[in-house]
């Protein structure tokens, strides 16, 4: 049954793949679109070289280093926006005003202040990532059920254990669904601060492989992020899965 | 000196810029032992009066004393019970139920063992491990129930607690509860909108006016009164609920004349 199941979740992929590889071979399809098979043998070659492997590393170590700079103080300083309305009232206005800013365009500032490279890279992350993660932190706190809050003092909890013990689990579903589109904005951001910060990691493979004219290597960078993408991702999601045991119960995510 | 001492409370919301008077110089005093049905029409402020009793809700005036002693923030002497929702849904049953054993500071196999056994008086012992998510609204306010008989309270605040429940559970958490009061016989204050409840649990019933909260009745239930479920067919049962009935009717009447005007 599981394996049945499995090979019908592959059935769309694999005829696209199929498909892709047919048309360019029929000479149907522009040189630049690549075929799978050759950007399987690109991917072979990258990976023999060390290429590919170095650039998949600097960029999940760019992404992760960002992403746990920005997701902490957004989770952190949401807390504290969420339960003190001083610091909502002096934080709010700060954030609605650069959120909606392209965070792209702090690159450039921060090229001044880092210079060229990974410290750039990263903080650039750290601020894309940020705001997706402070915005619900924020607001998941507000909204906790307060019955919650109130059978906790009512145990005889102090402030710290009710903050602690009973709201930041009780937020914890909103903070993990924000922590989820941080972690995708992330990667985003990654791509786009390779392309202009620095000469390494997968968003330079890709630009790299463009000017060269090596299309199969273009595509080897973006399977690349595909791959570090989706295992972050999955590695996000099974954490939380086991952080939210019960509350997952009776919601349609747990099938999931 | 009574136990619970309320004196001349007031309570006022701040609503569409209007002072509304929720409760109005109420005053009463509950003795040891007593368990008192709090009935009345929505709104009269008998939930409110719950809250401010917990420490929950701030009073606007008067005074509130147990034991002789102003209250003010919430604290485990004055164990709440909710309608709803008030389990943590991040923890089984078992550790829900040891959450008010840890704060009082007992160790880790002592609170499991009293958990456990307190699990079984509720008749929920093989559901331990089980999130709340998992049981059905009568077995989570066992669940709830059994966290209140773990933070062993001196005196019982339980807001509508079988409120959301279907008939039947409803009558049998009654008897449960019956039985359980029964044992220690502590004080307890138990706001209902179900006047066969207040009857059948309540050594006293206290009839709220509609809004603002006043004491319009304050009923003795005979204490000697066998509590089987025989009770709900007896003369005296049925005397009582008439009476409270009509006295009720009024106040809900009032209460809805006043929505409608």
């Amino acid at each position: 049954m599981n394996a049945r199941l499995a090979l019908e979740k592959l059935i769309v992929p694999i005829g696209l793949l199929l498909l892709w590889e047919a048309t360019q071979r029929a000479g149907v399809l522009p040189t630049y679109l690549s075929s799978p098979s050759s950007i399987v043998a690109a991917l072979v070659e990258l990976t023999e070289s060390g290429e590919l492997p170095a650039a998949m590393a600097l960029s999940l170590m760019r992404a992760y280093a960002g992403f746990f700079i920005g997701a902490g103080l957004g989770v952190v300083l949401g807390l504290i926006a969420g339960l003190s309305q001083g610091v909502r009232e002096f934080i709010d206005p700060l954030v609605s005003f650069l959120y909606p800013i392209p965070k792209i365009t702090f690159l450039l500032i921060f090229l001044l202040i880092f210079g060229l490279g990974t410290p750039s890279q990263i903080a650039l992350v750290a601020l894309a990532v940020f705001f997706p993660v402070f915005i619900p932190s924020r607001y998941a706190v507000q909204s906790v059920n307060q019955l919650y809050v109130w059978s906790g003092q009512n145990m005889g909890a102090p402030p710290m254990t009710v903050f602690f013990r009973v709201i930041v689990p009780a937020a914890a579903p909103v903070l993990f669904a924000g922590l989820r589109v941080g972690l995708a904005h992330s990667f985003v951001v990654l791509f786009a601060s390779e392309l202009i910060g620095g000469r390494s990691g997968l968003g330079f493979l890709i630009v790299d492989g463009e000017e060269a004219v090596r299309f199969d290597i273009m595509f080897v960078g973006i399977v690349g992020f595909a791959l570090i993408g989706f295992a972050s991702d999955r590695v996000l999601m099974a954490l939380r899965r086991s952080a939210l045991r019960g509350q997952a119960i009776g919601t349609e995510e747990q099938l999931v | 000196m009574a136990l619970l001492e309320v004196r001349e409370l007031s309570k006022a919301f701040e609503s569409n810029g209007q002072a509304v008077a929720a409760i109005d110089r109420l005053s009463l005093d509950i003795d040891d032992r007593e368990f008192v049905s709090i009935v009345g029409p929505s709104g009269c402020g008998k939930s409110t009066f719950l809250h401010i009793i917990g420490g929950f809700e701030k009073l606007t005036a008067g005074e509130v004393r147990l034991a002789g002693r102003p209250l003010s923030a919430p604290s485990p002497d004055r164990g709440m019970m909710f309608q709803d929702l008030s389990l943590f849904p991040w923890l089984t049953v078992i550790e829900n139920v040891c959450w008010p054993l840890e704060m009082r500071g007992l160790g880790k196999s002592e609170r499991l063992a009293r958990a456990q056994s307190i699990l079984e008086l509720v008749h929920l012992g093989r559901f331990a491990t089980l999130y709340p998510a998992q049981l059905s609204g009568g077995m989570r306010q066992r669940v709830a129930l059994a966290r209140l008989i773990a933070l062993d309270s001196k005196i019982l605040l339980m807001d509508e607690p079988f409120g959301a429940l279907d008939a039947q559970t409803r009558e049998l958490l009654q008897e449960e509860l019956q039985l359980i009061w029964r044992r220690d016989r502590k004080t307890a204050l138990f706001v209902t909108h179900d006047i066969d409840e207040a009857i059948y649990l309540g050594t006293r019933v206290i009839l709220f006016s509609a809004r603002p909260g006043r004491i319009k009745a304050d009923i003795a239930v005979p204490v000697g009164a066998d509590r089987s479920p025989e009770f709900r067919k007896s003369p005296e049962y049925n005397a009582l609920r008439i009476e409270i009935w009509d006295l009720l009717r009024e106040e809900v009447l009032k209460a809805r004349a006043e929505q409608e005007a």
